[in-house]
């Protein structure tokens, strides 16, 4: 019987995997083993801090660990559980963990603060910080100033620390300045969002091939043109994301932004920018970036929030391009520009008090954070001086056995950290200058508790995404366009939100009298 | 004929049993013990509290489903779509059953069945990049290269809701039609040859065969797979309906379903209360249905209903 | 066998048609492997094309350069389709084969429970809970292969509709009454008399793991463990996410470099073909159809 001859090899290949998957489990037994013992050999406070990497996850993490854990257990006694995950996994990952109870202490954000205080997945920080955490307050003030815990601020407690770095992102020109010496334009005719026009009809004039202008990315709130007009035009989105309650200006009444005239005008400019054919006609739908565009030699400029003055430098490099960056509208702090990366504790965390001291010294001290961010010295970087470092001979970020470089934007503080070799050391102070001279909204610190209208919120956004990217890309003509957006929205239950907001910020700006 | 003792039921059911006993073991853990987490729907979740500890709050959760204007055309869609899905596709995938088993011996035909399972292989992120190679704007083939050519206006797809019924159901054609008449193949040569020989000899032609023999005998798995994906009526592949119209916002008035909907809603949320309230919402619409279709059959041909 | 005229000409429009459609499903593959093998800069700028200005074998040299991770991504692959289709194979056809049987009292429950199972979930969370805390799968090969993938209900049903119609109880109770126990009428008749479902039900279950990443994006943080489509899926996410508003404010200057269009080309190809060398070899089952006339005699 010819069926039996392959039922008998299929059983054959089970055998084999078989031998193969009790070679793996028996790999995470000792592994498990190793652990136990190093409890049994000292007393001290074990914790899980998982870290979003946008660098490749290398295989083997236990040398760096290892490396962290001996500055750790030296410092404060604790031991660190280290877990390093990709940008996509990790808030899947996070959130597994903490729905189904295991133990994951010290996580971040990605940008959703509020949602974690109000469905009370962390723990309350402010009787544990005036104990462990002094020199963390302490950088913190010096870095961004006294009032940057305001925003993870609720209802008189501390739900976690912002991560400390520039958080002024003001709104730039970033473009080919090659493209732009050939249309016979100086950069110093940029100097507003006004001047652009003329600039991109002189570099279609000459050279009709180029798109001279494509939005960052259309996702909803965050394109360049979102944040030009909330700089420009002083608008605080008080921390939800839709844009259906915001306050501009310091008058203190919530509106819709889509109602607004800002936003009516700002979408009307991006229109006529479309209609002139300075953008692509897929706008609202390509995948392909600005930055790829650019770098292609296909696109000639896009709009995006940078801190400090080097970041042409960062791109050219990246872009293969020659490419200057030109600021043209300031930056306005609100709630959500600063906590929107936010390192929390996990309130079913039994180790409050390790993660506390973790914080601070993840927030203070040099060679714990540098450890995190660039590995082992000589294996994984070298040291190039003081504030800066290289990588060993013939490696690249590919290539290393760990880095987690670029997640420097979102761990610990940028002041401590080792910059890439070339990088202009300067710029690292300009950056905490401008944290300080930055206008804040005077509502900074307000945060919206979203649980009362939910079910609304679930609905705007729905709307939100439906209409705002094909309006910010100008793809669509304004005029008929906004009112159907705006009555979708009022449909969708925006003015209970408005209301709910309004009430709750009422209390707020009563409450800080 | 062996008798049917009626003395020793156990004798002849406790082999049986204990055939099934894994499997049965394995839904049990898989499924059934998992099944508890929808009383998340009727929770407010609150993590200090614990899941079982938070509030219950009716059907709250739920309203989210119900409050926009977007209700009914998110529902119609998810219906129409499935529906045109099942029809069409059982009616493709059979004709492709048939045609094949026709070419069995011939040389190439593992090529044919390779080429028709490859488009399910081809994952839904690759297959909206081929999509909009083929549809975008600016460089897309169809406007590129052919209406462009042909000096006929060039058609902003993914702004023009009107053509995406067809091209979706197209995508999905082309994607599933070829694997599902894998099964309808397989029923195809479990038939015994005998008859279409004594067919043969009667003077019965091709088409007289496969209406008088191949469509009755398959009969019983068209309704066993008809009745499963009526099941899953109020669900819809994601990939389909996000992915490939790239989330255009012009084309929600034909391309949003339930589960387009219930993703945009909640992916600032992400509330697990209000996501085990859609999928528990969908999934009890479905079997409502079943129960009522797999009734109907009962009573027609109690031998070809699913239980 | 002699083939009369509109047998001939019933086969030769079958040919046609399928030649077509065989066609029609090949193309967009066609094109998937033109782009991964199209230099980026052509990509951005063109689009993708049949006939791409410029080649380049940028794509494969980055893979290359990862060979090893890619192999072992390959090696779990490989080895968690066989042992997952193996045993689903078994425990799916085992519980198949009451279902089948009508004289059997529960035939109908056991159909419903099974069924039951297509419709509702608990979720992830509950699942999650359960295997990770009562079976301590995470973190090994397990986790790839035990939860939802080994067994469903589609699959079950499936094969208890072609045991229940293709196979006559006749066969049944005539090697019953020769004396042959339930277990082997099962593997002894019943099997094999149904090599074509059992072939049609292994390639769903085989690709259903060949395709699976969702496992590991739960389950698993172990890079060694990573199946082939889990580097194609998190190359993918991670596209997805730093293209998104969310990335560059939480990124802010941090610009990341991440691999082109053409690697993610590549790498669905990579994904996809060894499934194309295997396929041929399933359809010798899939077509073993039983003269069951013979078996009867």
């Amino acid at each position: 019987m010819k069926s039996k001859k392959g039922l008998g090899s299929l059983l054959l290949s089970m055998v084999v995997c078989g031998s193969l998957l009790s070679a793996c489990g028996s790999n995470s037994n000792t592994s498990a083993d190793d652990s136990e013992n190093a409890e049994a050999n000292a007393k001290v406070a074990e914790i899980v801090f998982a870290l979003p990497s946008f660098n490749r996850i290398p295989d083997d993490l236990s040398k760096v660990t290892n490396a962290i854990n001996a500055i750790t257990t030296k410092k404060i006694g604790v031991k660190v559980d280290f877990r390093l995950y990709g940008p996509a996994d990790y808030a899947q990952k996070v959130n597994l963990a903490l729905q189904s109870g295991e133990k994951m202490d010290i996580f971040t954000t990605l940008g959703q603060f509020s949602n974690y205080v109000s469905k009370s997945q962390v723990a309350p920080l402010e009787e544990l910080l005036p104990e462990y955490g002094k020199e963390l307050t302490a950088i913190l003030e010096k870095d961004f100033g006294p009032d940057i815990l305001k925003t993870t601020t609720m209802d008189g407690h501390i739900y976690g620390i912002p991560v400390n770095k520039g958080m002024a992102l003001p709104t730039n020109i970033i473009y080919n300045a090659d493209m732009l010496t050939d249309a016979g334009i100086s950069a110093d005719n940029i100097q507003s969002v006004e001047d652009l026009p003329a600039v991109f009809a002189a570099v279609k004039k000459k050279s009709p091939d180029v798109v001279p202008f494509g939005p960052i990315n259309v996702n909803p709130t965050d394109t360049g043109l979102v944040n030009l007009m909330k700089g420009a035009s002083k608008v605080d989105y008080l921390t939800d994301t839709t844009g259906v309650g915001v306050v501009i200006g310091d008058n203190g009444k919530v509106v819709n932004f889509y109602e607004s005239d800002v936003f009516k005008n700002g979408i009307q400019m991006m229109r006529d920018w479309f209609n002139a054919g300075y953008l692509q006609k897929d706008t609202a739908t390509t995948t392909i970036t600005a930055m790829e565009m650019v770098s292609s030699g296909r696109g000639f400029s896009f709009l995006g929030g940078y801190s400090g003055m080097e970041v042409g430098q960062t791109l050219s490099a990246q872009a293969g391009k020659n490419i200057e960056t030109k600021r043209i509208a300031p930056f306005y702090f609100d709630t959500s520009a600063v906590n929107a990366v936010t390192w929390m504790v996990s309130s079913t965390s039994k180790e409050t008090e390790a993660s506390v001291k973790f914080l601070n010294l993840l927030y203070t001290d040099t060679e714990l954070i540098n450890t995190i961010l660039f590995g082992v010295e000589g294996e994984d970087y070298l040291k190039v001086d003081e504030h800066h470092v290289k990588f060993p001979e013939g490696m690249d970020a590919n290539t290393v056995p760990y880095t987690a470089m670029l997640s420097s934007g979102i761990v610990g503080s940028e002041s401590l950290q080792y910059q890439f070799e070339g990088i202009n050391w300067s710029d690292v102070e300009l950056k905490l200058k401008e944290n300080k001279d930055t206008e804040r909204s005077p509502y900074f610190g307000f945060i919206f508790d979203q649980s009362q209208v939910k079910t609304q919120m679930s609905a705007v956004n729905n709307v939100v995404n439906q209409f705002l990217p094909a309006l910010v890309s100008g793809s669509v003509d304004p005029e008929t366009i906004i009112p159907k957006f705006i009555s979708a929205l009022k449909d969708a239950g925006a003015g209970a939100i408005i209301d709910s907001k309004q009430k709750q910020l009422d209390q707020w700006l009563a409450a800080q009298q | 004929m062996i008798a049917k003792p009626k003395s020793k039921p156990l004798k002849k059911t406790l082999p049986l049993l204990i055939l099934a006993a894994p499997g049965l073991l394995y839904f049990i853990i898989n499924s059934y013990f998992p099944m508890f987490g929808v009383f998340i729907a009727f929770k407010d979740v609150n993590y200090t509290k614990g899941i079982f500890g938070s509030d219950w709050i009716g059907l709250k959760n739920f309203t989210f489903l119900f409050q926009t204007s977007d209700a009914w055309i998110m529902t119609r869609n998810t219906l129409l779509y499935n529906l045109v899905f099942i029809a069409l596709g059982t009616i493709v995938s059979i004709i492709i059953a048939i045609l094949m088993s026709e070419l069995l011996s011939k040389m190439y035909s593992k090529l044919f069945m390779t080429g028709l399972i490859l488009p399910n292989l081809i994952s839904m992120v690759v297959l909206s990049l081929l999509v909009f190679a083929f549809l975008n704007a600016d460089s897309g083939f169809v406007n590129h290269s052919i209406l462009r050519p042909l000096g006929l206006p060039e058609i902003n797809w993914y702004s023009e809701p009107k053509y995406w019924p067809y091209l979706l159901v197209l995508i999905q054609i082309w994607k599933t039609a070829g694997y599902g008449s894998i099964v309808y193949f397989a029923s195809i040569a479990g038939i015994d040859k005998s008859i279409y020989e004594s067919a043969k000899i009667d003077g019965a032609g091709k088409l007289k065969q496969i209406r008088m023999i191949t469509l009755p005998l398959l009969k019983p798995t068209i309704i066993v797979l008809v009745l499963m994906s009526m099941g899953r009526i109020f669900n819809s592949d994601f990939g389909l309906f996000y992915q490939v119209p790239m989330n255009s916002g012009a084309l929600y008035s034909t391309t949003q379903t339930i589960d387009t909907y219930v993703y945009r809603a909640l992916m600032q949320l992400n509330d697990i209360g209000m996501s085990a309230a859609a999928g528990l919402y969908q999934s009890l619409v479905g079997f409502a249905l079943v129960l009522t279709v797999n009734a109907i059959v009962k009573k027609v041909n109690p031998e070809n209903a699913l239980f | 066998m002699i083939q009369t005229r509109g047998e001939r000409t019933f086969t030769v429009f079958s040919a046609i048609v399928m030649i077509l459609l065989t066609v029609f499903a090949f193309l967009p593959f066609l094109l998937i492997v033109i782009a991964s093998f199209t230099d980026e800069t052509t990509l951005i700028r063109n689009g993708y094309s049949f006939f791409p200005e410029h080649t380049s074998l940028e794509a494969y040299r980055y893979i290359q350069s990862a060979a090893y991770t890619f192999v072992r991504a390959y090696g779990v692959s490989f080895a968690v389709t066989i042992l997952g289709t193996g045993i689903g194979l078994l425990i799916t056809s085992m519980l198949a084969y009451p279902m089948s049987r009508t004289d059997f009292k529960y035939h109908n429950v056991l159909a419903f429970i099974v069924f039951f199972t297509m419709l509702f979930s608990g979720g992830i969370v509950p699942s999650y809970i359960m295997w990770t805390q009562y079976f301590h799968i995470k973190n090994t090969l397990w986790a790839l292969i035990l939860p939802n993938l080994l067994a469903n209900g589609f699959n079950v049903l499936l094969v208890r509709n072609y045991f229940k119609n293709n196979v006559p109880l006749e066969i049944i109770e005539a090697a019953q009454i020769d004396g042959a126990s339930e277990l082997r009428t099962f593997f002894r008749i019943m099997l094999p008399l149904s090599m074509p479902v059992m072939a049609t039900v292994g390639m769903f279950m085989g690709l259903a793991y060949w395709n699976d990443w969702i496992n590991a994006l739960y389950f698993v943080s172990k890079p060694q463990l990573y199946g082939i489509q889990n580097l194609l899926m998190q190359l993918m996410s991670n596209i997805q996410f730093l293209n998104s508003g969310q990335a560059s404010s939480v990124l802010g200057a941090e610009t990341v470099q991440l691999p082109s269009t053409a690697v993610r080309m590549a790498m669905a190809v990579l994904g996809i073909v060894p499934v194309l060398f295997v396929l041929p070899f399933m359809q010798k089952y899939l077509t073993r159809g039983v003269v069951i006339g013979a078996v009867k005699g």
